[in-house]
């Protein structure tokens, strides 16, 4: 029963990472239009971004956190207008081509910056362990993931639903020549996505890599497990994003302690093979739409 | 040709993209670290040089290793140059991207055969090295090993298998039985292992499986990693419920610095016994909380320290600790250029011939071959402790 516990904790703290990934993920391919095969980059750099925050500066945690963030949304910002946005309205290829050259070199750059060797971020809250009698321990970080995702979720939740700029992104995501037509600047919206999209990668960098360490290939593993989400929850779903991000990350924890730490990754992949044999379009994806839910 | 014919009319934007992309698929790494050779300390002397060949991991998750392969041959090769070379031929040196990965050795090991090197010194991780050493044999070219410490490579080579892969540091069956002596001295009744899911890993893991119940201790189970593993959550909870007393670990630096910190962040106070992992780089990873390493143990080939005049070289041009793959590939540079001293010549054969005949000690172990191109090495068990590594116990090559 210990293992059971302590396992469901990992694969909470494996949900909330793959979750605030995977909803970035999610709208840039809704709003933007795009595959963006450097996703887990933007992690990455998220990561480096708080390294130097919280641990070069010395800032505070959160400051750090909050500082993170936006200094990744001001680089998306700048990634958008100086290279998505002209990918945008060409063949299929050219974005998929152009987001796996710009993941090279987000991963070159780091390296030419911090080096190869990874680096701790830790915050004192990773070390400050919570034991909960016989079902195993918790440490304070992992209460800050948990709580954190969830305050960024709703957030996302409420500003989809109900603010105008997630009516405006909904919209975009569903006809952007509707949108166009009926005077929505659908280029600004495809930005703010980008850069929410972003800015969520940042927040879960923060979040979750005090517990991991950060390098330049620590995005790697973050895209590929994002995309296994995103194909389960169904590519144009924000609800399908979070239930597969529970999916995976629980197959994850569980198949490491009942089955081999080996073949853990293959678990993922293959839930994910059987979702695209027997329902191609996800878990919450819209047949008729080909998938896409428009959120 | 519709779609090569959009490509161009679309801009430069796309076509560098595209170009990037395919430039990466198609090596750029090998390319890349080939272009970026160590400059040639070479004057003009009229002899041609001794191109010498570097297969390390210079991208991935190992890619700080090459770098330090690099340096350690760099500043042998500087001193050699400045003393006028091999028999008056100066060293040169090609570089080419494994990335420690099996898929792309033989790539780099091509690369360098290509350039005709004199001799390749191989990967430091064994999957790669396993892969590179058919290469070599059908070129004729000499493989050097330092670092890769897989039992097939000593099996493959020499009499009956591969003349041309030579070993000097030991091999994991060399190790785990000094290791497994060592933590059954401990008083340690039962271990989890944890090894990387690769040739070295699995090879490692398999000597432990038999030497560690031979000293008594049980062994409950073995976990896998794949390098670069960012989170050990699952596997630690696994080894919490089996109630180990103890952990043996067979991976990388990177690794073991976050296994540390993840051990902490579960409560798992046991100890940690480390194969190949325990290197001063972790102190740097775990950055302000470097305490957390105090009190792992370390079994390996290597050891700080026992080269105080390389340190010196090392310090002086790097401002900074030595870290062992820089003395590695130093020290088998230097097993390296005794060979071509007792052989008379510079060639690849030369290399062969004199590897066959030599004899000497040098700062962790007798360059001296087997009937299998192994030499025999030092074990060492190591501690850390306050952000240093400290020597607890030797086994000396006989």
């Amino acid at each position: 029963m210990s293992l059971l516990l302590s396992e469901f904790t990992n694969g909470l703290v494996l949900t909330s990472y793959y979750a605030l990934v995977a909803c970035g993920l999610v709208l840039i391919f809704g709003v933007v239009g795009i595959v963006n095969f450097a996703h887990g980059d933007f992690v990455m750099l998220g990561g480096y971004l708080f390294y130097e925050f919280y641990i070069v500066l010395g800032e505070p945690y959160l400051a750090a956190l909050v500082l993170a963030t936006l200094a990744e949304g001001a680089l998306a910002l700048l990634m958008y207008v100086l290279v998505v946005r002209r990918l945008v309205s060409r063949e299929w290829y050219a974005p998929l081509i152009g987001t796996l050259a710009l993941s090279v070199l987000l991963e070159s750059v780091a390296q030419a910056i911090w080096s190869a060797a990874p680096r701790s971020v830790a915050t004192p809250a990773v070390f400050h362990v919570i034991r909960l009698g016989t079902a195993g321990t918790v440490n304070e970080q992992e209460i800050y993931v948990f709580v954190g995702t969830a305050l960024c979720l709703l957030t996302l939740w409420a500003v989809l639903g109900r603010s105008k700029w997630g009516k405006a992104m909904r919209a975009v995501a569903q006809n952007r020549e509707a949108c166009a037509v009926n005077g929505i600047n659908v280029s600004a919206v495809a930005l703010g996505a980008f850069v929410a999209a972003a800015a969520l990668c940042a927040l879960a960098a923060a979040l979750v890599l005090p517990l991991q360490l950060i390098s330049p290939t620590a995005g790697d593993a973050i895209t590929t497990q994002a995309f296994v989400v995103v194909i389960l929850g169904g590519m144009g779903s924000i609800r399908g994003a979070v239930v597969a991000s529970f999916i995976v990350g629980m197959v994850t924890a569980l198949s490491a302690a009942y089955m081999s730490s080996a073949y853990t990754d293959a678990f993922g992949y293959g839930v994910m093979i059987l979702m695209l044999l027997f329902r191609p379009v996800g878990l919450f994806g819209d047949a008729s739409l080909r998938g896409w839910t428009g959120l | 040709m519709r779609t090569w014919n959009c490509l161009r009319r679309r801009g430069p934007v796309t076509a560098i993209a595209a170009a990037l992309v395919v430039l990466s698929v198609s090596g750029l790494t090998t390319l890349t670290a080939s272009a970026t050779q160590a400059k040639s300390t070479s004057t003009g002397t009229s002899k041609a040089p001794i191109v010498l060949g570097l297969s390390g991991a210079f991208n991935g998750s190992n890619g700080y290793v090459g770098n330090y392969a690099q340096q350690g041959l760099t500043l042998g090769m500087a001193q050699l140059n400045a003393r006028g070379g091999v028999y008056g031929h100066k060293l040169t040196l090609r570089m080419a991207s494994d990335n420690c990965d099996p898929g792309t050795a033989p790539s780099a090991a091509k690369k360098l055969i290509s350039d005709n090197v004199t001799v390749i010194f191989g990967p430091n991780c064994s999957g790669a090295t396993l892969v590179e050493m058919p290469l070599a044999k059908a070129a004729k070219t000499p493989l050097l090993e330092s670092e890769s410490t897989n039992a097939k490579i000593t099996a493959e080579s020499g009499v009956g298998g591969n003349p041309y892969t030579w070993r000097i540091n030991a091999s994991d069956s060399v190790i785990a039985k000094y290791c497994s002596t060592f933590i059954a001295s401990k008083k340690t009744k039962s271990v989890s292992v944890i090894a990387e899911n690769d040739e070295y890993g699995r090879g490692a893991a398999q000597f432990y499986s038999t030497d560690l119940p031979a000293n008594g201790v049980k062994v409950l189970g073995t976990q896998y990693e794949t390098p670069g593993q960012a989170d050990y959550d699952p596997i630690l909870s696994k080894i919490q419920a089996e109630n180990a007393q103890a952990i043996v670990f067979v991976g990388e630096a990177e690794d073991l610095a976050t296994l540390i910190e993840q051990m902490h962040a579960a409560g798992l106070a046991i100890p940690l016994y480390t194969r190949g992992a325990l290197e001063t780089e972790i102190f740097g990873e775990l950055g302000k909380n470097v305490d957390l390493a105090n009190g792992v143990f370390g079994c390996d080939y290597s050891f700080y320290g026992t080269d105080p005049s390389f340190d010196a070289l090392y310090l002086k041009n790097y401002h900074t600790v030595a870290p062992e793959p820089s003395v590695s590939y130093y020290n088998l540079l230097q097993v390296m250029v005794q060979a071509m001293t007792l052989a008379g010549g510079v060639t690849s054969a030369d290399v062969e011939a004199g590897l066959r005949k030599i004899d000497v000690k040098y700062s962790w172990g007798i360059a001296k071959f087997d009937s299998h191109n192994q030499a025999q090495s030092n074990v060492y068990i190591t501690v850390a402790k306050n952000g240093v590594i400290h020597l607890l116990k030797e086994y000396l090559a006989a």
